[in-house]
């Protein structure tokens, strides 16, 4: 059951929508309904909104819309008669290990456990995409297996590739683009994250995502074509 | 080079190319982006005939060297009283904040901008949004950027200036950030009654600052749950000191945030130069909106039509 939403002013050109404080699928689920209810039936005047783990933030224009009136909009929304919207599933191919997943081995070996035990359980989960940040087009995963979590790197590389596939503490994600990073690189992904042409995001929060493990020349067969079944 | 286009010949410290528009992509962890200080990028397009949100040039630090191509309407706004263009073997002098007729082969000269950190040179008829990078990228000597259709422009001028450049002593009004009960009244008080240095260590991204550290209460850090972040927001960091943040701040974060730098006085921190002080004064959110609409309107009134004198020559 939800009690009143509860609303906090984000500067004077913002609203968040705040949950309750916790990573988990329930939480994220309300954030992601309130955000698709914002995106459907946005009053004039609201700008953009940001689903988080908990939090929605809603950029309105003060010159148009007051804070009282957004308020109002959102606390109009319905969460017990919104059914959940289930996320679209995205298969993620990944080329694991080798020179595209150079930490491979040393997080398998950390983890006590045979490489290629760790990308079964790498891509046995659904994990669910509980928000896109940190650069455009990156996943904040949930769902990776405990037994293959493995702290980040002491001295993060100066440049880890786009599409790489990395473990840090329990969190599992994809570097859209290349970037400097700490993450241990078990694998890579021919496909793009975030297409600065086209301006899309391949996922959203709430949708899950499972990495489906190829070979060498799948890979090169994908980059190539662009395309994926 | 042929017309509507402009030249980069000198990109001076960081000269980028900005656009306020929005394309909705918040929600895939793309950056606000955009002009840091709006308010000028606003007043420069009007100068140049523009809609308040076309595309123009963002300088720090330096004017940019930029080439002209054909017959436009220019005008910089910000951390600058007076632009020089080469024309012909001449170096002629232009007041700031006033349209300028410019022609092909005018030549816009580089020189280090006076007393702020940013100046925008609007365009008339605007940057094409093609030549806009969805993240910011500094323009390079040599490089070409699209203009739109010219647009009919007047002579215009900023005569009475909106907001002030702040200087090395600052205030900027805040509204209490959505994690102000994370704090400790100690902290707050630090906050709101500390001076702050503008650190070298800042950017589009945000001003790293530094004075009085500020505490978090007892049992609780400055890690929160990543969640949205925005221009203006101002975070603070594990070692207690804070950071503002500006148009190219991730779109989402980690930490604390105290406080929110109100929309009107973003231009105060976009224009704030290394070495400035700084402190804060807390309002409440009628008030902050009571300052916007206020700026708006003071933005309305602040540029007057003048008399063309010969009817050519700006």
């Amino acid at each position: 059951m939800e009690t009143r939403l509860k609303l906090v002013a984000h500067g004077d050109r913002a609203v968040d929508a705040v949950f309750e404080n916790e990573i988990s699928e329930k939480t994220n689920a309300k954030v992601i309904a309130l955000a698709r209810a914002v995106r459907e039936a946005a009053p004039e005047g609201v700008i953009g909104c940001r689903p988080a783990y908990r939090t929605l933030t809603v950029e309105y224009d003060p010159m148009k819309l007051t804070y009282g009136q957004l308020c109002l909009f959102l606390r109009g929304f319905d969460f017990a008669s919104e059914a959940e919207t289930a996320g679209r599933l995205v298969r993620i191919p990944v080329c694991y290990g080798g020179k595209f997943g150079p930490d491979l081995n040393a997080a398998a070996q950390y983890a006590k456990l045979s490489p290629e035990e760790v990308v079964r359980r790498h891509s046995a989960p659904d994990y669910r995409v509980y928000m896109l940040g940190f650069m455009p087009g990156f996943p904040y995963l949930g769902g990776l297996d405990p037994a293959i979590a493995c702290p980040r790197q002491r001295v993060p590389r100066t440049r880890v590739e786009g599409g790489s596939v990395g473990i840090a503490g329990m969190q599992t994600g994809v570097y859209p683009e290349p970037s400097p990073g700490g993450w241990n690189i078990i694998g890579r992904t021919p496909l793009r994250l975030f297409d600065e042409k086209t301006r899309r995001a391949l996922l959203e929060a709430g949708d899950s995502v499972r990495f489906v493990p190829i070979g060498e020349e799948e890979f090169a067969a994908i980059e190539r074509s662009g395309m994926w079944k | 080079m042929n017309g509507k286009m402009i030249e980069i010949t000198n990109k001076g410290f960081l000269t980028v190319p900005v656009s306020a528009k929005r394309h909705g992509l918040e929600s895939c962890g793309v950056p606000t982006g955009g002009p840091a200080d709006p308010f000028r990028c606003i007043l420069a397009n009007r100068l140049a005939g523009n809609e308040d949100d076309a595309a123009a040039l963002e300088a720090a630090f330096t004017m940019p060297g930029v080439r002209f191509s054909d017959e436009r309407v220019i005008a910089a706004v910000g951390g600058i009283g007076e632009i020089a263009i080469r024309r012909g073997g001449e170096e002629l002098a232009f007041p700031a904040n006033a349209s300028v007729r410019v022609f092909p082969e005018d030549e816009l000269i580089s020189r280090p901008l006076e007393g702020g950190m940013r100046a925008y040179i609007a365009v008339s008829g605007g940057l094409t949004e093609a030549g806009i990078a969805l993240r910011t990228q500094s323009a390079e000597a040599g490089q070409r950027l699209g203009l739109n259709e010219n647009v009919p422009a007047v002579r215009r001028a900023i005569t009475k200036m909106p907001f002030d450049l702040p200087g090395e002593n600052a205030e900027l009004r805040v509204i209490e950030g959505v994690q102000w009960e994370r704090f400790s009244r100690e902290g707050r008080e630090s906050f709101l009654s500390g001076e702050y240095s503008y650190t070298p260590e800042s950017s589009r991204m945000g001003i790293r600052l530094e004075g009085p550290q500020i505490g978090f209460k007892e049992g609780a850090d400055g890690n929160i749950i990543s969640e949205g972040m925005l221009p203006g927001d101002i975070q603070i960091t594990s070692a207690g000191q804070p950071i503002l943040m500006l148009a190219d701040c991730p779109a989402s974060g980690g930490y604390a945030k105290i406080a929110h730098v109100i929309f009107a006085d973003l231009p105060t921190a976009a224009q704030l130069q290394p070495g400035a002080k700084l402190r804060f004064r807390l309002v409440d959110l009628p008030a902050a909106h009571t300052a916007l609409r206020r700026l708006m309107l003071a933005l309305d009134g602040s540029i007057r039509d003048l008399a063309e004198p010969d009817g050519n020559a700006l």
